[in-house]
């Protein structure tokens, strides 16, 4: 690795000009191993699982097999199972990489939708102030002393009718039509129901935290000469706030992105520890830790259900962690 | 500083009847009502179960006479464990929350404050680094990986303390330790921070430059402003131990109040949600108006609306 001094001197700048953000990221060594067990964490769970043996996850009488075991599975294909099988005989190593793949999808997406709301929240009540920002900060505090628990499940019972509801009418929609795409496309949803539920709904717990920070960054950049620039020249309040707001807010945005990604998927593990998550037979590291915690008893403790998940699991989020830490560092968000 | 503390109480109320009502509001109206698991109501039946619990004409209505039930102490029966009144469960089960949510939050606050102040006076030594990796990490993992974790090591390993239940001291420390690890760790954070920051302030030099033993520079001086992030934070950290968490009381088979918040919502058992809300609520705004209280006393910069 070249020392940061050589490549900013290669840059052509003066040594003495402050670093950027991305500048002062890269020089933080925890940052750097934080983003690089992201990198592989993401890469096991969304390409391993296809290129292992399928047998991985299928049923077997070997069931709770310890780790290391040779397991024979349904189909009479033998592989080794290095972190042993779980209640089913499936291969613990697969389901716990099939469902990062799940936890993880989950999480962004849902803190996509969170970013997207608390953005929007947040730029509004900044940038319009007065009656519009005093209304929408009430409602974030009001929300803050809503028990999030209560407010996720509400939300949670109030939506799975409706969603089956819309899906049915899609689909029949789409045969009358003969639109077999779309119907393709709408038959291919119905497994992920309750993923797309709980995206919704964890999005729209989350954004709260979001849209504070981005008012308070918005109240600070509002007042600078170039968005009053802007306004001398005419621009619309629309185009000052895509055009001129946006691009300063992104840097706050991705620190929280990165930092509201590792609450979501603790979110969506505990509603799945509550048999809200994730159903059967897809699997994420929320049903997985579920599955582990009830294989701790008193007469046999299969301690390998519980620790696989909580070391991908804890890993995953411990870098998700560290790296939103340093981007607040690195960018000075507050 | 008194016109500042009636203007946050009655906002705090303010916030207290916005919440209640917004739950009665969302119950109400959202699908699948609570008498949707009796089998096949005609119209009439279901009317005459509505008026039976008081549920019956238009919704503002509903609400202005559970507000009228509830001023007046009356939560009503649960709707799902018949003969019981919400009062009755929550009388039951609040104690156990309570004293095992006491014992988290002291363990958290403590153990958060000590071990945040500690990082800050060696930032970015090896204890540091220790503290806050170890923070991050338990912020990152749910309790229901740590509870059993800690009944692996200490119960079954160690066998120091009993697996689960709820009959002696000894049955309370590790789901009190398991409840208090992210909070403190979240603490310990804080701690930390604010630490840092104050550590870097002019008058913590100017302590310095009179020769004071970094001892009495982190105690006497330090600490007393660096705590004032984590005293804000309090009002919602006690909030949230006291009402319990469903997640250990099952771990550890806990009578505790926790359960109810969830399973009321599962069951559609509206009036007890309604009650476990209101605990909740009511907590919260308590110990938000003590902790401004302690907050204005220990900050003296602090002259608000004065």
């Amino acid at each position: 690795m070249s020392s940061p001094s050589l490549s900013i001197a290669a840059s052509g700048r003066k040594v003495s000009d402050p670093l950027t953000g991305w500048e002062r990221l890269k020089l933080d060594r925890m940052a750097m191993i934080s983003l690089a067990v992201l990198v592989l964490s993401a890469l096991a769970c969304f390409i391993a699982p296809p290129l292992m043996e399928s047998a991985r996850n299928m049923t077997s009488a070997a069931t709770f097999s310890p780790p290391g075991t040779q397991v024979t599975a349904a189909d009479g294909a033998r592989y080794q199972a290095w972190l042993g099988t779980d209640a089913s005989g499936r291969d613990v190593l697969y389901r716990v990489l099939s469902g990062g793949r799940v936890s993880l999808v989950v999480g962004l997406c849902a803190a996509g939708v969170s970013l997207f709301i608390g953005t929007l929240v947040g730029m509004t009540a900044g940038f319009y102030g007065g009656k519009v920002d005093s209304f929408l900060m009430r409602l974030v505090d009001v929300l803050y002393a809503n028990p999030r628990v209560l407010f996720v499940l509400i939300l949670i019972s109030a939506l799975t009718g409706p969603l089956s509801l819309w899906i049915n009418e899609a689909r029949a929609a789409a045969e009358m039509r003969n639109w077999m795409t779309i119907k393709a496309w709408v038959d291919g949803a119905i497994p992920y129901q309750r993923t797309i539920i709980l995206i919704f709904c964890l999005g729209l717990i989350e954004w709260l935290t979001m849209a504070r920070i981005v008012r308070g960054q918005v109240l600070v950049l509002k007042e600078q000469q170039f968005i009053a620039a802007a306004r001398v020249l005419g621009q619309s309040q629309w185009k000052i706030m895509i055009r001129h707001l946006l691009p300063n807010l992104w840097t706050v945005i991705l620190t929280y992105l990165t930092l509201t990604v590792p609450v979501v998927v603790l979110d969506e593990s505990f509603l799945s520890f509550l048999g809200l998550g994730i159903e059967e037979p897809a699997s994420s590291w929320g049903t997985l830790l579920k599955e582990g915690a009830g294989a701790v008893n008193p007469l046999i403790s299969r301690w390998w259900l519980l620790i696989t998940p909580a070391v991908a699991m804890g890993l995953t989020l411990l870098a998700l962690n560290f790296l939103g830490d340093a981007l607040r560092d690195a960018f000075d968000v507050r | 500083m008194g016109r500042f503390l009636i203007s946050r109480f009655l906002s705090l109320l303010a916030v207290l009847a916005v919440v209640l009502t917004l739950t009665f509001v969302l119950f109400r109206t959202s699908p699948g009502g609570p008498f949707s698991f009796e089998r096949d109501l005609s119209a009439d039946q279901i009317h005459a179960k509505e008026v039976q619990y008081k549920l019956d004409g238009p919704l503002r209505w509903q609400v202005a006479r559970w507000w009228g039930d509830a001023l007046r102490g009356d939560f009503r029966e649960s709707m799902k464990s018949k003969n019981f009144t919400v009062a009755e469960i929550l009388r039951q089960s609040l104690p156990v929350s309570f004293a095992l949510g006491g014992v988290a939050f002291v363990l958290a606050a403590t153990g958060g404050i000590a071990v945040g102040a500690l990082a800050a006076a060696r930032k970015n030594g090896w204890p540091d680094r220790l503290a806050m990796t170890g923070a991050l990490l338990a912020i990152s993992l749910p309790t229901f990986v740590t509870g059993p974790l800690l009944v692996m090591g200490f119960a079954l390993t160690l066998g120091w303390f009993p697996v689960g239940g709820w009959t002696s001291l000894k049955h309370g420390v590790l789901p009190a330790v398991c409840l208090a690890i992210p909070y403190g760790a979240y603490v310990a954070r804080l701690m930390r921070n604010s630490m840092v920051e104050v550590l870097g302030a002019d008058f913590i030099r100017t302590a310095r430059a009179k020769g004071l033993a970094e001892r009495q520079v982190i105690f006497k001086h330090a600490l007393k402003v660096a705590v004032l992030p984590v005293v804000s934070y309090l009002g919602p950290l006690a909030a949230g131990l006291l009402t319990g968490s469903v997640v250990v009381e099952s771990i550890f088979g806990i009578p505790g109040a926790g359960q109810h918040f969830v399973n009321s919502i599962l069951n559609k058992d509206g009036f007890l949600l309604m009650g476990a809300v209101a605990v909740y609520c009511v907590l919260l705004v308590v110990l938000n108006f003590l902790v401004d209280v302690i907050y204005c006393v220990l900050d003296r910069r602090i002259k608000l609306y004065e």
